[in-house]
């Protein structure tokens, strides 16, 4: 059978991948990264931020003890049945379907040097760049590695010259936030990388500076330096530099030339380079399964009564597909174009639309939106609900778009990701959690339609 | 009202450059005179406004540096672009993403002014950067633009 999908971030790539897995010829058609190429280093299904409003409950409010993640899974899913997780755990439960894509996930990057880390089971407090806390589930090499827990010290690595990190007040940030979920019985401290001469400049610009770690001989003149962080019980934690290839192992190399753990804080834009390496590793993954992959915009959906028939490309292919094949058939469709970085929901005239299909929109509490502009979707409140941000497709069980009539509008067409509505990653801390799961399930429902 | 001169004593101690202070005293009594004569009765504002500013150099930028610079403020300053230029060996004199910022810099509200001289020496122009850019950003022609000769 052949399949299109359409998006190529986590859940277009996960669509893709499941779908070559299963015998499909797949074409994926990508204009540009999305979301997931800004990404800052966890996968998390079920995080939570402790001290943020909104979001999952971190502890029993009973017991006071702290939830572990497959729990507040289990909550977010029963709290809003509009959830796209409810939608797919209303078969399985989330236990195996979350077990299964994570194990197909990590086998799809593990040849790049790119693994999944932690479990369901427990809580992992990661820290990010600003010293902000994260009860972690699941995470990729890099910040994966930097569970606060088991850590007798923890030392805040600063790299001089490396424009957006503030060590000190990320220092100020972690200890008050350790103390208030009770992690504080540890000691704290920065410890500074002296960088030789051939480095100082480098640090500038974090990508350059990620990229000559991975060569030797830049690690040759850092071999001193890193070796005088190192102390027994301290857990090093550095920013999101370390290497721009995951097969180059600097993490690693930096870990055991420091002679005890070391790992990176969590990411934030314009530093981190985990979105970047993700968003390559599945682009070798995709490269690995034979999936064709277009660089271009869809223009157009070509419909048959209920069926889908092909898609038409705005701009034309490849050498190797001529301009006038740019009509690509298919026997099933895969949306995965993302919410609003991705171009899976635009504002045409005053009005939210999806643009491919015109798929009805709906907002957080489940009311169509697509009538509306975004700025009537939004409040004042800065932290509170905004409607805006869960806006996008429902779908069936299958994750078969609904039409107007809330039953499926087409037989083989299916949406994966971000274009789900009735949920807000920020306030679920559902991270990268629900593009996976999705995208996963999608390629299995494509596959078998 | 003080506030204003408050902004161009610390630019002149900053800087030390009396054209600056020039520059930033004239724009201030401007001010000062439109607040008291209410709007410039001559004509199209930015008409008015590259006329008082032509002797300093101000000029409207040709059709394609206007179209760059707006496409720039597109930039949401992710840095993928560096990261892809580095993970393919590119080394330009400015790396992609301050290019686009800078070039998106060019505009100051609904004037957008021309770049006096190069700022950058050409890159390899391989491209690479506007393979990974969520705001598609012609980055490649930005970087050309820098570094192009002025009239």
């Amino acid at each position: 059978m052949k399949a299109v999908v359409v998006g190529g971030g986590l859940a277009g790539s996960s669509a893709a991948l499941e779908l070559a897995s299963r015998g499909a010829e797949v074409t994926l058609v990508c204009a540009a990264p999305g979301a997931t190429a800004l990404s800052w280093g966890t996968l998390d299904v079920a995080a939570a931020s402790p001290l943020r409003r909104g979001g999952l409950p971190l502890r029993d409010p009973a017991s006071g003890h702290p939830l572990a993640p497959i729990v507040r899974l289990h909550a977010v899913a029963a709290a809003n049945p509009a959830h796209p997780y409810a939608t797919l755990f209303r078969e399985r439960g989330p236990e195996e379907e979350v077990k299964e894509a994570v194990a197909a996930l990590d086998a799809w990057l593990a040849p790049s040097g790119l693994r999944v880390h932690g479990s369901l089971a427990q809580t992992r407090w990661l820290a990010d760049v600003h010293g902000a806390l994260r009860a972690a589930d699941l995470a990729f090499s890099g910040a994966g590695e930097g569970d606060l827990e088991g850590a007798e010290e923890i030392a805040l690595v600063d790299v001089p010259g490396l424009p957006g990190f503030e060590v000190r007040s990320a220092l100020r940030t972690l200890a008050a936030e350790m103390a208030a979920v009770g992690l504080a019985s540890r000691a704290l401290s920065i410890v500074r990388l002296a960088l030789p001469e051939a480095l100082r400049d480098d640090a500038a610009q974090p990508a350059r500076f990620a990229r000559n770690l991975d060569a030797d001989a830049a690690r040759g003149a850092l071999q001193d330096a890193v070796a005088a962080l190192g102390a027994e019980g301290r857990l090093l934690l550095v920013p999101p530099v370390l290497g721009l290839d995951p097969a180059a192992g600097t993490r690693a190399w930096f870990e055991a030339t420091a002679g005890c753990r070391a790992a990176e804080l969590v990411g934030a834009p314009a530093l981190s380079l985990a979105g970047f390496r993700l968003d390559r590793a599945l682009g070798a993954a995709l490269s690995r399964a034979g999936v064709e992959r277009i660089a271009g915009r869809v223009e157009r959906v070509e419909i048959e009564g209920v069926r889908v028939r092909g898609v038409q490309l705005a701009e034309p292919g490849p050498p190797s597909r001529p301009a006038d094949t740019a009509m690509l058939p298919c026997d099933a469709l895969v949306l995965a174009t993302g919410r609003f970085v991705g171009g899976g929901i635009v504002e045409r005239g005053g009005q939210l639309v999806e643009p491919l299909l015109g798929l009805p929109l709906h907002d957080l509490a489940g009311r169509r939106v697509d009538s509306l502009a975004a700025n009537q979707l939004v409040r004042g409140d800065y932290e509170g609900e905004q409607p805006l941000f869960g806006t996008g497709v429902r779908t069936e069980m299958r994750l078969r778009p609904l039409g107007p009539d809330g039953l499926p509008r087409f037989a083989n067409c299916f949406a994966a990701g971000d274009l789900l509505g009735s949920f807000d990653p920020a306030r679920d801390r559902t991270g990268l959690g629900v593009a996976l799961l999705s995208g996963h399930r999608a390629g299995i429902e494509a596959a078998a339609c | 009202m003080l506030r204003g001169y408050r902004g161009f004593a610390h630019e002149f101690a900053r800087t030390g450059s009396l054209r600056a202070l020039w520059m930033q005293l004239r724009t201030g009594a401007a001010h000062v005179a439109r607040r008291a004569l209410g709007r410039d009765p001559n004509g199209d504002p930015i008409e008015v406004f590259l006329r008082n500013y032509a002797a300093d150099g101000f000029r409207l930028p040709d059709a394609e540096s206007a179209a760059l610079s707006l496409a720039a403020e597109a930039c949401l300053v992710c840095s993928l672009c560096s990261a892809e230029c580095a993970r393919v060996g590119g080394a330009p004199r400015i790396d992609p993403r301050d290019a686009v910022i800078a070039a998106s810099r060019m505009a100051i509200d609904w004037v957008r002014l021309e770049l006096p001289e190069p700022i950058a020496t050409p890159c390899a122009a391989c491209r690479a950067c506007e393979t990974v850019c969520p705001a598609r950003i012609p980055i490649q022609r930005v970087q050309e633009w820098l570094a192009a000769p002025r009239a």
